[in-house]
Formats: structure tokens, C-alpha cells, sequence
């Protein structure tokens, strides 16, 4: 065997192979003269096979390496033979194991996967039903309280006073008012009924803008956001950022002509559209011509 | 569908980050012996596969939900007209798919290795990218099962990627006789 070995690897010959460890080597010798022996072994069955494995163990001298090889193979055979004995166990052809490996842990994984879709949108169906984000920005001293579904389309408290106003009137100035009345500039929509009086949802591309007004003394008292775009983080920011400007703008000017914030132009115009359409509302309800 | 929307993007991450991880145990040869090396690459690939199938989902079902003006071409083309947030979703969805498709057994059997390997190599910054994306444009990332998750996946990533960094390392240290 050493002769082959040195004569495959002749420098500069046509096959050079690189040189193959001795102990490898004395282990191909030693399996080559274990394979026809084997051969000559019947299939291993249940039972049959722990046993001439086991004489073969008992056969070598004891300590050796072939005793050992033995001992190992014989543990094996045993431990397929209890398996195979097992009620219910399956047996699982190893072509069959090759062929689709890790078959169970695939099935596992698309369960777990779809199982975690179906919590989550449990979870979130069960966290927006449970917390109302419907009013969350308010401009005024009225803070609102009150959720989208508890709030009447429109809630009149006092009947409609005819007495007009001014936007000085609103800021506390009650002697410009007076003297200020007839040159009034703001276009304050004079005579609507106290009360709140929603506007309709404006649709964006990012989401639905929706307000209601607040009238107290004939003046826009508060804007309230009953829906803003809060489908995600950015729009969340963006108008949580915008709304309140817009707010304050809006009861300063006592009207929806105002200026949009930059940045925040879808939420602008929505903004002023349903604005308008509450004012429209109040208006109309209050018997106040445009 | 807007639930939908937002459970299956969080169901994607994970799988495409269990998917980074099981090819990284594989390709740093640290599978153990219980389970062969062809059960992790099988998995492995099963990982990648469903990832980019819940993507799937995910881009489906914002464009079914409505009302984020998401159109046809905004889930294919990534744009700042629609903000970048989605945007590197897109980009990341692209990746992974540049990374699963020429993994398929017929399509890899023609390319050459390292090219693949290159190709492949896509996923990490894919993974990357959704998570920016997830965080930029996600309802959730400022929930707190959001961050401790994602927290708990960068932990679990870690191990495998210095397993994998220490391995390359060591790779390319010259053989001391």
C-alpha cells in the first residue's frame, strides 16, 4: 500500500495527487477490511441485528479498537431495534427524510407565521376598539372629552341669538368692540346659535380630515379634530405638528380662510374644507345668510 | 386591511431576520450535530421564501386598505413623491427579492458561486432597510412590544453575525506550521 502511495505521487507525474495522511490511510485500510465481512452480514431487522452485532463485539478482544467499533455499532443496531419496536413509532425511510428535510419545522414556521398575523390583527382590532383617538387636538379653552361616537351631529344649547359680533368682542375688548363695530374686518359669521357643529371628513391621500366647531357667544369659540391622518408615524407627527397651528388660526381669523402650514399641505386643505363645511352647517342651521 | 397591513410587515421582519440568522449559523458551519446541515439550509431557504411571501401580503394589503393613496406603481418604484418611508420599503422588497429568486435550486445551478454569494449578501442590508422602513413609516415603532421586539431580534442577530465576522477572520489569518 506505501508503494502506491509513493507512486501516485510522483513529482511532475500526470496525476499528482497531494499526499494522503498516514492515519487516514490506516483508516481506509482498516474500513476496507471491515466492508467484506460486513457484506456478508444479512439486512439488519429488529432484533437480529443488535444481536450479531453484539457477537461481534463479544467476539473481538476486549479493549481493542474493533471491540469498541463493535460495541458502538451494536448500541446503534439496539437502538433501532427498540425504535422499530415502539408501538406508533414511525419508522421514516431515510430517502424519504433526505428528500424533504426539515419538512415539520417548514409547516411549524408558515403556522407560527399566520397564527402571529391573525393575533396581531386581533390585537390591533382590539386596541383601536378599546381607546378612541377621535378627539385629540383642541385650539380652545373647551377641552374636548368626548369621543367621536358620543357626540350628536349637532348639539344646540341655547337658541339662536341674532346680537352680532366681533372678533374684539371675542378677545375681551369690549370698548373697541363698541367703537370697532361698524368697521369689523373679520368676517365673523354673526348670528349663529351657540353649540358644535360638525364638519364633513375631508379625504386625502394620507387620510380623512374631519372637525367640528365650537360656537359660544356667536364667535368660533373651538375647533375640535375629531379624525386626523394617524395611519402612520410621519402623518402622526406631521399633523400633530400642523393641526394646532391651524386651530389657532382659525379662531383668530373666525373663519376657514386661512394660510396653510408647509409641510403639511394635504392636511391643510382637508383642513379647510371641513372647517368650511362646519361653518356652512352652523350657518345654515342658525338661519344666518352666507 | 389596514391591520393586515401592519401585522404582516411585523411578521415579515421577523421571518426575514430568522431567515439572516439561520443562513449565518449555516454559513459559519455552527449547526451543531443534532440536526444535519441540510435541515438549516432547507429552513434557511423556507425562511427566505415565506418572507418575501408575506411582503407580498403586506404590499397587497396596503394597497387594498386605501387610504394611504399607495397606487399600483408606488409599491414598485420607490419615490420620494410618496415619501421616502415607504419608499425603503420598496427598495428592501426589491432586495429580497433579488436575494430569494436566484436562489431557487434551477436558477443558482447557473450562476457562478461567488456571484450568487455577492447577490446574496443583499439580505443583510434588506433586512436593514425594512427595519428603517418599519420604523419610519410603522404605526407601531413607538409601541413598546415594537422596540423590545425589535431589540430582542438585533440581540439574536448578533450572535450569528460575530459567529460568522469571527470565522472570516480567522479564514483569512495566514495558516501558522
Amino acid at each position: 500500500m506505501s508503494k502506491q502511495h509513493s507512486s501516485n505521487n510522483k513529482p511532475g507525474g500526470k496525476g499528482a495527487r497531494p499526499p494522503i495522511d498516514p492515519l487516514l490511510l490506516q483508516r481506509l485500510e482498516h474500513l476496507g477490511q471491515r466492508r467484506p465481512a460486513a457484506s456478508q452480514l444479512p439486512p439488519p431487522a429488529p432484533g437480529t441485528a443488535a444481536t450479531s452485532a453484539g457477537s461481534a463485539a463479544s467476539a473481538a478482544a476486549p479493549g481493542s479498537q474493533e471491540a469498541k467499533l463493535a460495541a458502538a455499532t451494536a448500541r446503534a443496531a439496539a437502538a433501532r431495534a427498540a425504535k422499530a419496536g415502539v408501538p406508533g413509532a414511525r419508522p421514516a425511510p431515510a430517502a424519504a427524510r433526505k428528500g424533504k428535510p426539515a419538512a415539520s419545522s417548514k409547516v411549524a414556521a408558515l403556522a407560527v407565521s399566520v397564527a402571529s398575523t391573525a393575533a396581531l390583527v386581533g390585537l390591533f382590532a382590539s386596541q383601536d376598539g378599546n381607546t378612541s383617538d377621535s378627539i385629540i387636538l383642541t385650539g380652545g379653552t373647551t377641552a374636548a372629552t368626548t369621543g367621536i361616537t358620543g357626540i350628536p351631529a349637532t348639539t344646540l344649547t341655547l337658541p339662536p341669538t341674532a346680537a352680532p359680533t366681533t372678533v374684539a368682542a371675542a378677545t375681551g375688548d369690549t370698548a373697541a368692540a363698541t367703537t370697532a363695530a361698524p368697521v369689523t374686518t373679520v368676517a365673523a359669521p354673526a348670528g349663529v346659535a351657540d353649540g358644535t357643529y360638525v364638519g364633513e371628513g375631508s379625504r386625502n391621500r394620507w387620510g380623512t380630515v374631519q372637525v367640528q366647531v365650537v360656537y359660544a357667544g356667536g364667535q368660533i369659540n373651538d375647533v375640535q379634530i375629531l379624525q386626523y391622518p394617524n395611519g402612520d408615524n410621519r402623518s402622526i407627527r406631521i399633523n400633530q405638528y400642523a393641526l394646532p397651528i391651524l386651530i389657532n388660526e382659525s379662531i383668530q381669523a373666525q373663519s376657514a380662510n386661512i394660510n396653510g402650514i408647509g409641510g403639511a399641505t394635504y392636511t391643510s386643505n382637508s383642513y379647510f374644507q371641513s372647517l368650511q363645511s362646519a361653518i356652512d352647517t352652523a350657518k345654515a342651521q342658525s338661519g344666518v345668510a352666507g | 386591511m389596514w391591520y393586515l397591513t401592519r401585522a404582516t410587515g411585523i411578521v415579515a421582519a421577523v421571518l426575514a431576520v430568522a431567515a439572516l440568522v439561520w443562513g449565518l449559523f449555516f454559513s459559519s458551519r455552527n449547526t451543531g450535530t443534532k440536526l444535519k446541515p441540510n435541515w438549516w439550509l432547507a429552513l434557511h431557504n423556507w425562511l427566505g421564501g415565506l418572507t418575501l411571501a408575506f411582503i407580498g401580503v403586506h404590499m397587497v394589503a396596503s394597497f387594498l386598505a386605501g387610504n394611504f393613496g399607495i397606487g399600483v406603481k408606488d409599491l414598485f418604484i420607490p419615490s420620494g413623491a410618496i415619501g421616502w418611508a415607504i419608499g425603503w420599503g420598496v427598495v428592501a422588497t426589491w432586495m429580497f427579492a433579488i436575494t430569494v429568486i436566484p436562489s431557487m435550486a434551477r436558477i443558482r445551478r447557473r450562476l457562478p458561486r461567488k456571484a450568487w454569494h455577492a447577490v446574496h449578501l443583499i439580505s443583510i442590508p434588506a433586512v436593514v432597510l425594512s427595519m428603517v422602513h418599519a420604523f419610519q413609516s410603522g404605526s407601531d415603532a413607538t409601541a413598546s412590544f415594537f422596540t423590545r421586539g425589535l431589540a430582542v431580534l438585533v440581540g439574536i442577530s448578533m450572535y450569528p453575525i460575530t459567529i460568522r465576522l469571527i470565522g472570516l477572520y480567522q479564514a483569512r489569518r495566514p495558516a501558522v506550521a
